[in-house]
């Protein structure tokens, strides 16, 4: 009988290889070709072909279509292509035109006027007018908007003519432009949604936006279909449509993608898959860093890392080098400064993270009136996280160790870490990651007092009144030495310890051109599929 | 007779309030917040957490939600989900066909395989057949379904290229008529293969042991020793009494059959109830919750309900207790 279960699970075992035979073979076929596209500009090819469906797997279902309202990561995707901005962020990060085709600020910055495209008009047909644009802004603001804190420093929106948006401030603000054209902004229909609740509005299930495709339908739990806009008023697209497949699990995406189901696969490559298509010409890779970095985030107010001597500590016993190439496989990059590397205008050389040095940061424990038991141990301390660190917090687990602290990890789902350490504060240390840009002020969300990701409470005065300077100015060169004083003072109190810049590796098929990680890049957002063509 | 069946409905109907009381206040008292997670990970807005927090009325006292809840219900209202405003009746309704088309097929294939599987190597109870069954039930037990689904996605979709992946219809073709249902078939065999390889072992031996012990009790020795053939005891008088553990564990996995199977349908992207209640989880999604444990409880209920008569139908010693 023992015998017979062996056979059985010699049998299954053998199963499980030969399924991962092919996800091994299929960058082995093509070792020895000699094309290598990998990080450089596809060879220009013959005039796009229009047409064709392109399905892209996502893994969480949209829940509302409403772009503004408040955040649906499931939905962003599809949002992207139905709906515009004022502005939009390209895949470099950048502010770049989108129903305004140009905005100048005025001389006293308080005043910034949008030109907008002229013959636009909603997927029902109506045209569309700066009217939609003011309504939508003064609804985000009345409503509470996903935007609408970022919002605050808007005071009156005019609508001079119907090509023109002027927004008055209550004082310049720099970065208002980028979160104009970062997230919950986009410009809604006025007629459709006036004297409506917009939370329950129909049109939240079956949108009309003024974006390349139009919405087709959402079939619940599988999939969202939009297809092109042959009114767009900007390039038009040359898919037919788009289908987003909705695909929860990682492994089954990644399948489906391989087993061309799928053209394209949000989800992306496991990272230990992705050496497997270098040098493989049926795909191209393209790299791609996100002003977005991780870091350890103390509560300095209550416990153990209120002392400075303690974060310092851990700020010369944690392993950069090692959490990036063994939690993160290499991909992004080591974070050196306290500031996104893609605002090298503004980084400051002299406030550099420390290099690892265990002894100092034992004595440093010592200074800090720690004594060491028998097994080395200082204290121990609990890292509370939510889902998406749990390799990270591993290699600190033994960092820590390393230099005399017991790390204990409790990880808890969005919610109750939400519960536990958002609303409750209650925590010694935590992790923390998001999109850091699209301007610079950005980290102002993360620093400054009573800000939404501030959640240690820091508080320094004067970060406070060079956050608010920052703002006001509003070139590079002005505006770099109060970025450098904040990133000093923030190397000295260390409220956070930055561990690594976000950044992915997108492997896509090479018959998918015209990419917003590829060719399309300058003019797309990170999931508009505008410009692509299908080469097959 | 009717007595006994208007005990079984109070007593369901009892069982259903109370399930509804608990399951009420043990999501709304367990910890995470719907609100927050509306307004995100990154850079959520307190304003906005403040709005909803009033708009949806979770600034109120849980008792008090609790009784407009009952309110609404009395009414025939469900309320709306938080993330999509959607009703969560319509929410549920979507995913009633694809749910049961799944399950109910794993469970029938399981139940008429399994069984007739146990009973025959019951019969032949110590042969190579009996041998090779009850190992191989042990080792298909063991194995974890989300495990199994992976893993025939990997042979049959990846390596073999004869089935789809995932999902429940080819999105390139869009068939119509027969060329449809095929299409959902066709997407069907993968999950419900792994549905059927885990779920049949149990009816493999709840109906093997409960065979081999009524063939060992003394009735069926006296009505041997009376000369009786060996096939008239076994279809007459072993199966019918063999049955009754089938029956139960049949009812019990009907009773869930709408609360779906979510692991084989996160891993195979089935639209199912599974998924649903997953996803209303992480995102304490309240009236989405509460509906679909309501809709599970009556269910479960109504099964249970119905399984006690049939027991009774069949064994009329259960009636008489």
């Amino acid at each position: 009988m023992r015998k017979i279960s062996l056979l059985l699970v010699i049998v299954l075992c053998l199963g499980l290889f030969t399924g991962c035979a092919k996800k091994n073979e299929v960058p082995e076929a093509n070792k020895t070709e000699d094309v290598a596209k990998i990080d450089s500009e596809p060879e220009v090819s013959s005039e796009p072909k229009e047409g064709g469906t392109f399905i892209a797997s996502v893994s969480r279902e949209p829940q509302t279509y409403n772009p503004d309202a408040h955040s649906d990561d499931g939905a962003y995707p599809v949002i992207q292509n139905i709906f515009n901005k004022l502005v939009k962020i390209n895949g470099y990060d950048q502010v770049v035109p989108d129903l305004a085709k140009e905005w100048e600020f005025s001389e006293d910055a308080k005043t910034v006027t949008f030109h907008l495209q002229e013959n636009v008009k909603w997927h029902d047909g109506k045209d569309f007018s700066s009217e939609d644009v003011k309504w939508t802004f003064d609804q985000i603001i009345k409503e509470k908007g996903f935007a609408s804190a970022s919002l605050s420093d808007i005071e009156e929106i005019i609508c001079p003519d119907k090509n023109t948006v002027v927004f008055k401030l209550k004082g310049p603000n720099s970065g208002l432009l980028g979160y104009i054209a970062w997230f919950g902004t986009y410009i809604m229909p006025k007629h459709i949604y006036e004297g409506t609740d917009w939370l329950e509005n129909p049109a939240n299930q079956s949108p009309i936006g003024t974006g390349p495709f139009k919405f087709v339908e959402h079939k619940s739990g599988q999939s969202v279909t939009i297809e092109r806009n042959d009114e767009y008023w900007g390039d038009k697209p040359y898919l037919d449509k788009v289908v987003f497949s909705i695909i929860p699990e990682q492994s089954t995406a990644y399948q489906a993608w391989l087993n061309g189901e799928t053209d394209e696969n949000k989800h992306g490559v496991p990272a230990n898959e992705l050496s497997g298509f270098e040098n493989n010409p049926d795909y191209v890779i393209y790299d791609k860093l996100w002003p977005n970095k991780g870091y350890i985030h103390f509560n300095v107010n209550k416990g153990k890392f209120a002392d400075l001597k303690v974060r310092q500590a851990v700020a010369y016993g944690i392993d950069r080098d090692e959490i990036f190439t063994k939690a993160l496989k290499g991909i992004g990059e080591k974070a050196e400064y306290f500031i996104s590397p893609l605002y090298d205008w503004a980084i400051n050389e002299d406030a550099k993270l420390p290099e690892r040095d265990i002894e100092k940061a034992k004595a440093l424990l010592e200074e800090a009136g720690y004594k060491a038991d028998d097994n080395g141990i200082y204290f121990t301390t609990t890292v509370d996280t939510y889902p998406g660190f749990d390799d990270i917090v591993e290699v600190l687990k033994s960092n820590f160790k390393e230099f005399g602290i017991d790390l204990q990890v409790n990880a808890m789902d969005d919610a109750a870490y939400d519960e536990k350490v958002w609303f409750g504060r209650d925590f010694e240390l935590t992790m923390l990651g998001g999109y850091q840009g699209p301007d610079i002020s950005a980290i102002g969300n993360r620093i400054g007092v009573g800000t939404s990701m501030n959640l240690g409470e820091y508080n320094n005065p004067r970060v406070e009144e060079l956050l608010k300077q920052g703002v006001i100015l509003s070139s590079e060169e002005d505006r770099a030495p109060v970025y450098k004083e904040i990133q000093k003072i923030l190397s000295e109190d260390l409220p956070n310890i930055f561990l690594y810049e976000k950044g992915a590796k997108i492997v896509v098929k090479s018959y998918v051109k015209g990419h917003p990680a590829g060719e399309a890049v300058e003019k797309a957002s990170e999931s508009e599929y505008t410009y692509i063509w299908l080469d097959k | 007779m009717r007595d006994y069946i208007r005990k079984r409905i109070t007593t369901g109907i009892l069982t259903i309030l109370f399930s509804f009381c608990l399951t009420f206040f043990l999501i709304r008292y367990a910890p995470g917040n719907p609100i927050k997670v509306l307004a995100g990970t990154e850079n959520p807005n307190p304003e906005l957490i403040e709005h909803l927090t009033a708009k949806y009325g979770l600034d109120k006292s849980i008792p008090i939600q609790f009784g407009n809840y009952i309110k609404n219900i009395l009414k025939g209202d469900l309320g709306y989900s938080y993330m999509s405003n959607e009703p969560v009746s319509k929410l549920i309704g979507e995913k009633l066909f694809a749910t049961i088309l799944l399950t109910l097929t794993g469970v029938i294939l399981s139940v008429i395989v399994g069984t007739f599987l146990g009973v025959y190597a019951a019969r032949k109870a110590g042969s190579i057949f009996d041998r090779l069954m009850c190992s191989a039930c042990y080792v298909f037990d063991a194995i974890p379904g989300f495990w199994l689904g992976l893993i025939l996605i990997l042979i049959f979709a990846s390596k073999f290229g004869i089935l789809p992946t995932s999902g429940m219809y080819d999105l390139r073709a869009e068939h119509q008529g027969f060329a449809r249902v095929l299409d959902v078939v066709k997407h069907m065999i993968l999950p419900v293969s792994t549905l059927f390889i885990i779920q049949m072992p149990m009816y493999f031996r709840i109906a093997r042991s409960s065979v081999l012990q009524t063939m060992s009790e003394d009735f069926i020795l006296t009505l041997r020793a009376a000369g009786m053939k060996e096939n008239k005891i076994f279809n007459k008088y072993v199966l019918r009494n063999a049955i009754i553990p089938t029956i139960t564990k049949l009812s019990l996995s009907l009773a869930f059959i709408i609360s779906g199977v979510a692991l084989i349908e996160i891993v195979f992207a089935w639209p199912g109830m599974g998924r649903l209640i997953m996803d209303a989880i992480m995102k304490r999604d309240y009236p989405l919750l509460t509906g679909v444990y309501l809709m599970i409880s009556v269910s479960i209920c109504v099964v249970m309900i119905i399984t006690d008569i049939i027991y009774a139908l069949i064994d009329p010693r259960i009636r008489l207790e």
